[in-house]
């Protein structure tokens, strides 16, 4: 999950996708600043894209400042100033980035998930105790997710029986609480307004989810590991493309109404700035990737590969 | 569907947001009619659960047909669907390039995909060339004639 939720560029205004590139390195900076330079490996651009939101919800104004980068030491970027949305979801991505190396230990013994999680564990003393109760929500929600995925993997008879909203219902459940437990004030800031955060996160991650399922698909098959599309639809007596191709088509429904139910929160949200970004990033950049999840034209396999911003 | 609740009561528990409720009365329900079925989708699409809102939803219109609220709330999760996805940005036709629109509004802008031709591709309408020749034969067969020259 390293970035699904990007904005299509070409639709962005330079002075937007600017903005929008200040916050990822901002994002990298923040990682650095909290808990130091091991973390910024797992960098998240899904994450870049809930900092947008949440600060854009922020009664606190922007600031920029400009920084040289380790990328490029010489050149100074523009990036956005310390902030509690950035302080918030840094420290977030190392937790996601902790976790998921621990799943990746459980799950295959990797060597990567061993020295990642073994390396990321004394960062998560450095969390902010205001952060433990979404923290704890997230580890609940993965420990769900696991048992799901478990549970699946022996009833291999039950195919028919779990459906897409079940299976991806942890993870969904998992991003709605990073946005409704932001622990800083927002502006307007309600019980209704913490639901609506939640019930676009809800979307926003099941949308994750399964396009992550999707593009890890042919992948996963090849090297027999669990892949929760493949549990639910795949049928042995096709064969790979045409499972993918079938599969989906079968997921379509679901991305699409995530899609548009996001769009149809984020119009009624009272963003103070960032709007454009935002909109095309949901209207546009999500639609953009789906469409090009499996295509196999050259631009998309190009852009698979400089997936830089 | 229910001794003790009407249709329109769970429905009313579904819109006031008294999801537990609404589906702990669902749950008890043993009578898995139409009624049940159309509730059960729109709990479940309150919830985001759309596959499952798909799926009862079909089941009700199957097992009521010509019912309006069931078919205005599958209509609902179908249009929502075709109008997010008239978003998806195409390749350019005819060697042009990809950015023949303005948008001053720029969640206001919509492409139709099935969009062919300049003409067609109208923010207000959202219509392409295909619905208004459908639209032309539909006019036609009545008497009528939308556009003159087909």
């Amino acid at each position: 999950m390293f970035g699904y939720v990007i904005p299509l560029k070409q639709e962005l205004k330079i002075r937007e996708f600017e903005t929008f590139r200040s916050y990822y390195c901002g994002l990298c900076c923040h990682i650095k600043q909290d808990f130091g330079h091991m973390p910024r490996v797992a960098l998240n651009y899904d994450l870049t894209a809930m900092a947008i939101l949440l600060d854009a919800l922020s009664p606190t104004k922007t600031y920029y400042k400009n920084q040289g980068c380790i990328t490029n030491p010489i050149k100074n970027k523009r990036i956005i100033n310390s902030n509690q949305a950035l302080k918030y979801t840094s420290a977030i991505n190392v937790i996601l980035a902790y976790y998921k190396a621990i799943d990746d230990v459980n799950d295959d013994n990797s060597l990567k998930g061993k020295v990642l999680s073994y390396s990321l564990q004394p960062y998560l003393q450095k969390i902010d105790p205001k952060y433990n109760k979404v923290q704890y929500k997230i580890k609940h929600s993965l420990d769900e997710l696991s048992a799901l995925e478990a549970n699946l993997c022996t009833t291999s008879n039950n195919k028919t029986k779990i459906n897409i909203d079940e299976i991806a219902n942890p993870f969904a459940t998992l991003v709605g609480n990073i946005l409704k437990y932001y622990p800083y004030k927002l502006t307007h800031d309600s019980q209704h307004l913490r639901k609506q955060l939640y019930n676009f996160g809800y979307s926003l991650g099941k949308w994750i989810y399964v396009i992550d399922a999707l593009d890890d698909f042919k992948k996963d098959i090849a090297h027999n590991k669990f892949n929760p599309l493949a549990e639910i639809y795949l049928d042995e007596t096709k064969t790979l493309d045409e499972n993918f191709r079938y599969i989906k088509k079968e997921v379509e429904f679901t991305l699409l109404s995530c899609g548009a139910t996001c769009e149809e929160i984020l119009l009624s949200l009272p963003l103070q700035r960032n709007r454009n970004i935002l909109t095309n990033i949901v209207t546009l950049g999500m639609m953009a990737k789906y469409s090009s999840i499996g295509c196999t034209c050259k631009k998309c396999r190009r852009k698979k590969c400089e997936q830089k911003i | 569907m229910n001794v003790y609740y009407s249709e329109k009561d769970i429905q009313k528990l579904i819109f006031d947001e008294q999801i537990y409720k609404a589906k702990a009365i669902l749950d008890r329900t043993k009578n898995h009619d139409a009624s049940w079925h159309y509730l059960t989708a729109l709990l479940a699409y309150k919830q985001s659960w759309f596959d499952t809102a798909k799926k009862h939803i079909e089941i009700a219109r199957t097992m009521a047909p010509g019912n309006g609220v069931y078919e205005n709330f599958h209509l609902k999760l179908v249009g929502r669907n075709q109008q997010y996805k008239a978003h998806a940005p195409h390749p350019p036709q005819n060697g042009r390039p990809n950015n023949q629109h303005h948008h001053h509004h720029h969640h206001h802008h919509h492409r139709n995909s099935g969009g062919c031709c300049d003409c067609c591709d109208c923010c207000a309408c959202r219509l392409s060339c295909c619905d208004l020749i459908c639209l032309d034969s539909m006019c036609e067969c009545m008497g009528g004639d939308l556009i003159k020259c087909i």
